[in-house]
């Protein structure tokens, strides 16, 4: 499966200095060193670089490399770039590093790391020289390197630096893993200079003398506004069991989700809402061809970390019928939140979850005894106790009346305005798509869903000429009109 | 190292201590299920003692049936415990599985709680043996083979046999997707069981080759045994008021005959470990066989 549609990212170390570029404005950046002359568009402020070192170029293959022809070269992943005139550029993948170098002198370099990761530009220097042991997780009160993010363990690291300058990093058991150089280590790893440290979606870059991190609050603040969902959907097949060979589901669905938001997916049956539901959160994505990128993140490479942050309520009441509702997001919030969570924040998020969903009255009520839309709650509290950052609701409003549906939306609405939450919620009466903030709208053309509107329910109307009610029937007639 | 756990993430120990806590809440606050759980063997005993007891103890037939219909209720017993367990919640786990549970912590939790309902229905159930003796006035055998009285060997016995049915449940709970299939599996199991245990039909060739994989089998070896069901005469024996073959013949061999039932303490070990290791592996199998949880689609 090839992901071309991934902004990329650079990460560049040179003298001390760390600085994050994103490859997202053109399709070919110049690397050199500015002068009078020349304008590169990202400087490599080093005497060794020359004005004009290299190109990244944006090709059908993904981003490529060429030298031209610089004085003192250029390595990709510790190799020496060849300079032909008429050379093809180099692919680059995720995690390649290219560096530069006076040839006398490879401990002074410009080092510029690829990514796809999602990188901020605030970055936070960490000193080694002292520290014998340094602890990296959320925990403020006893971290020495704190990040805020919801997915890293209270300490989930620790760095041991030994008198010879040597370090060690040991994962502390952490729920999502510690990974280096894109492998993930268990127990734990001596660390060399350069290399690459992910705690969840949190970067860091080790080095002798310090750990350079990208700094947690700018990252909190920067992901505002921004989209928690990035997907282009080529196309989902599965194996026909009737007539063998496969069918296709769905084809070329391309839906961008901003963070905060409150989005219907619409669609008649067979439409494939489920299917690109299940492809959104990263539940069922074999067969599929395209990119699912979470915060800017492949969503299917990094499932094993990330789907912690992805809360899935199935349209099935999926809970412990006998157990009172307290009692089950109490199960739910100890086996779902991250490693160390004390036992007042596991209180204290119930308590909140509760009181989101407006479950007080029936807290201590046996689940069976609760009404439907009581149920529907239940049903969604047990994703939102553990504090997801997108929740995914398969037709949560089945079976409810009007009245408990607006009661539904409106929390719903209330946690993306409230707690920044984005949901996505298959629906099938649109009578209160006033509550979304975005609707998706699917049809079926030759038995295969196809995406047919993706923007706010205004523009839809627009869109269709007509209201949602009313363009199930358009779509019905002529599906092909208003296929994108 | 103090400090090291302090942080530690849920690891296995305390998500399987969270789930046999989730797990116990959940069989207490099923109460009827509970309840008939409960019953059944005190049903079971009751029928022992008021209709299969008479003449246990007294011929080798009737104690040979004595023991067949124990073997039979502690099969149904176990079973019916636990063949809805995993499929009844297959949902949850599939749910709970995207977030990080550890299958075998799940079904350890189920296992060991299971555990705990087949020791109090098999002390029932053991009880029924006093029933018989006391109400149909037939002494027991005065010694175990294994241990100084024969109601401990008898309760390890029916404990074993009813968790190997008991696990075989559970394995066939992560085996099945709907709740109905497993209910109509139920009683055909019991069924092969029964028809292979060795005591409805004589098992020859195939059939006797198949039976060694039965619990049930081992179930009849293991009570049989300790009831000594060899010591007691033919009904036919007893109403003609003939002297016991044995006594008649006191160096004829019987082992090729009955040597299911043979008295020695070797047998009765070797029953109780193949009944072990059923569990074990009706336990295993249906860890391995949960994880097509995760294939489950909607």
């Amino acid at each position: 499966m090839k992901n071309k549609d991934h902004a990329y990212y650079l990460l560049i170390l040179i003298d001390g200095h760390i600085s994050t570029y994103s490859l997202s404005s053109k399709d070919c950046f110049l690397l050199g060193r500015k002068t009078a002359h020349t304008m590169p568009d990202i400087d490599l402020k080093a005497g060794y670089v020359s004005r004009e070192h290299g190109k990244l170029i944006k090709t059908e293959n993904g981003w490529s490399f060429q030298e031209m022809g610089s004085t003192n070269g250029t390595y990709l992943n510790g190799h020496k770039v060849q300079y032909e005139e008429n050379d093809c550029p180099i692919v680059l993948a995720d995690g390649d590093v290219l560096t530069i170098c006076k040839s006398a002198d490879i401990q002074e370099q410009v080092w510029i790391y690829f990514t796809k990761w999602q990188l901020q530009p605030v970055w936070v220097k960490y000193s080694l020289a002292e520290e014998k042991t340094v602890r990296i997780g959320r925990d403020h009160d006893n971290d020495d390197v704190v990040l805020e993010n919801e997915c890293v363990s209270r300490t989930h690291a620790i760095l041991f630096l030994d008198s010879d300058g040597n370090c060690t990093l040991r994962d502390n058991d952490s729920m999502n893993g510690v990974i280096v150089n894109k492998r993930t280590i268990r127990g734990s790893c001596v660390l060399k200079n350069m290399d690459v440290i992910h705690l969840t979606d949190c970067t860091m870059v080790y080095t002798k003398d310090y750990l350079y991190y990208e700094e947690p609050q700018q990252w909190k603040n920067a992901s505002k506004g921004k989209y928690i969902l990035q997907a282009h959907i080529h196309s989902k097949k599965v194996v026909d069991r009737n007539g063998g060979g496969q069918k296709e589901l769905i084809r070329d669905v391309k839906v961008n989700i901003e963070e905060g938001s409150l989005v219907a997916l619409l669609g008649g049956s067979g439409a494939g809402k489920t299917t690109v539901m299940n492809c959104l959160n990263g539940m069922d994505t074999v067969g599929m061809e395209g990119s699912v990128l979470f915060y800017g993140e492949d969503l299917i490479a990094g499932f094993h970390r990330l789907k912690y942050l992805i809360g899935s309520v199935p349209q099935k009441e999926v809970f412990h019928e006998m157990l009172t509702v307290e009692e089950e997001l109490k199960e739910a919030a100890i086996l779902r939140l991250p490693s160390g969570t004390p036992k007042k924040e596991v209180e204290s998020r119930i308590d909140r979850t509760i009181h989101q969903l407006g479950l007080e009255h029936v807290r201590k009520n046996r689940i069976s005894l609760c009404s439907g839309g009581e149920k529907r709650r239940v049903n969604i509290a047990i994703d939102l106790v553990a504090d997801r950052k997108l929740l995914c609701l398969d037709e949560p409003d089945a079976g409810l009346d009007p009245g408990m549906k607006q009661e539904l939306f409106s929390i719903l609405r209330k946690l993306t305005r409230e707690e920044g939450k984005s949901i996505l919620v298959i629906i099938h009466d649109v009578s209160e798509l006033q509550y979304f903030d975005q609707i998706i709208m699917m049809t079926k053309l030759n038995n295969v869903g196809r995406l047919a509107f993706a923007g706010s329910p205004k523009e839809a109307e627009q869109y269709f000429g007509t209201t949602i009610k009313d363009a199930y029937s358009l779509l019905d007639g002529n599906p092909e009109k208003y296929i994108q | 190292m103090g400090e090291k756990q302090e942080w530690q993430r849920i690891g296995a120990w305390q998500e399987f201590q969270v789930l046999t806590e989730q797990y116990f809440r959940i069989l207490m606050s099923d109460k009827r299920n509970l309840m008939v759980s409960l019953l059944f063997p005190v049903l079971a005993a009751a029928i022992e003692v008021g209709i299969a007891g008479k003449d246990m103890f007294y011929t080798f037939e009737n104690t040979k049936s004595g023991c067949f219909v124990l073997v039979s209720a502690a099969i149904w017993g176990g079973l019916f415990n636990s063949i809805q367990t995993v499929v009844r919640e297959r949902d949850n786990i599939k749910r709970a599985y995207v977030t990080g549970l550890r299958f075998y912590c799940y079904i350890f939790s189920r296992a060991l709680l299971q555990l705990a309902l087949c020791v109090i229905q098999s002390f029932v159930l053991t009880l029924s043996f006093l029933g018989v003796s006391a109400v149909w006035d037939h002494n027991l055998p005065s010694q175990g083979i294994i241990f100084s009285g024969v109601l401990p060997e008898f309760f390890v016995t029916i404990l074993l046999l009813m968790y190997a049915a008991d696990m075989m449940g559970l394995m066939i709970s992560c085996i099945v997707r709907k709740t109905e299939t497993a209910n109509v599996l139920a009683p055909y199991i019991l069924i092969v069981q029964l028809i292979f245990s060795g005591i409805l039909f004589k098992l020859e060739d195939t059939s006797k080759m198949i039976s060694y994989l039965m619990i049930s089998r081992w179930g009849m070896e293991g009570l049989g045994s300790s009831c000594n069901v060899n010591h007691y005469p033919l009904r036919i024996e007893r109403s003609s008021k003939m002297k016991p073959v044995y006594e008649v013949f006191p160096n004829l061999d019987l082992s090729s005959s009955d040597s299911m039932f043979d008295h020695n303490s070797e047998h009765l070990l070797k029953v109780w470990l193949i009944l072990l290791v059923f569990s074990i592996v009706f336990l295993v199998v249906g860890d391995l066989l949960l994880h097509r949880v995760s294939r489950d689609t909607r």
